[in-house]
């Protein structure tokens, strides 16, 4: 049972790019949704999933002493932003939802500028290639 | 890739895409949502997201 059960974390393991695309491929709005403004909605929705999803794991990983806490300060507020910043930040997921159809060339250039930090660190790097394809993609 | 790392992708990103791919491909759920259920939860979403990212950094605001 054991063995079976690492063979299953092995395969995942091995499988990221799998997983990852298993991921960008949910972030599509499903086939029974028809309504155009619906499916629009919904893929905006998604996509800020994915970066909630990232948010807490670069906020795990901080916690867990795997990234140094500066860098997932800078992360998170690329992601959420900050209101008591001064002045006021904007982030990612906001920008996302407010313009659902012309965020890519925002978020494209916040991404430029930050993917280093993710590249730089081992726990978080695998975000990497996912956010290349959300902010590349769909 | 370490440990941490996979319980974070299988934990946070893997299992629950998985049951979601399949429970969107048995039907379940809610398969033709309404654009105001779907903005709601849009909104929902946005405003949790925001104010866990708030959390972290106020407290480790310097």
């Amino acid at each position: 049972m054991k063995s079976t059960i690492k063979a299953f974390i092995l395969a995942l393991a091995i499988s990221t790019p799998a997983i990852a695309a298993i991921t960008i491929q949910s972030a599509c709005a499903p086939k029974t949704i028809t309504n155009p403004e619906t499916r629009k909605v919904y893929n905006t929705n998604e996509v800020i999933k994915r970066f909630g999803e990232i948010q807490k794991a670069v906020i795990d990983a901080a916690n867990a002493n795997k990234i140094k806490r500066a860098d997932s300060v800078k992360i998170v507020t690329w992601i959420s932003g900050d209101a008591k910043a001064v002045p006021p930040q904007v982030g990612i997921i906001a920008v996302i939802a407010t313009a659902p159809a012309g965020w890519k060339a925002t978020v494209s250039k916040g991404w430029v500028a930050i993917k280093p930090t993710f590249e730089s660190n081992e726990s978080i790097s695998v975000w990497t290639p996912i956010i290349d394809t959300i902010v590349g993609g769909l | 890739m370490d440990n941490t790392l996979l319980g974070i992708v299988i934990r946070d990103i893997a299992v629950p895409e998985i049951f979601a791919i399949i429970a969107r491909l048995r039907g379940a759920g809610n398969p033709e949502p309404t654009l105001a259920e779907v903005q709601a939860e849009l909104d929902n979403m946005l405003a949790t997201i925001t104010q866990s990212g708030m959390d972290y950094l106020d407290k480790y605001r310097t």
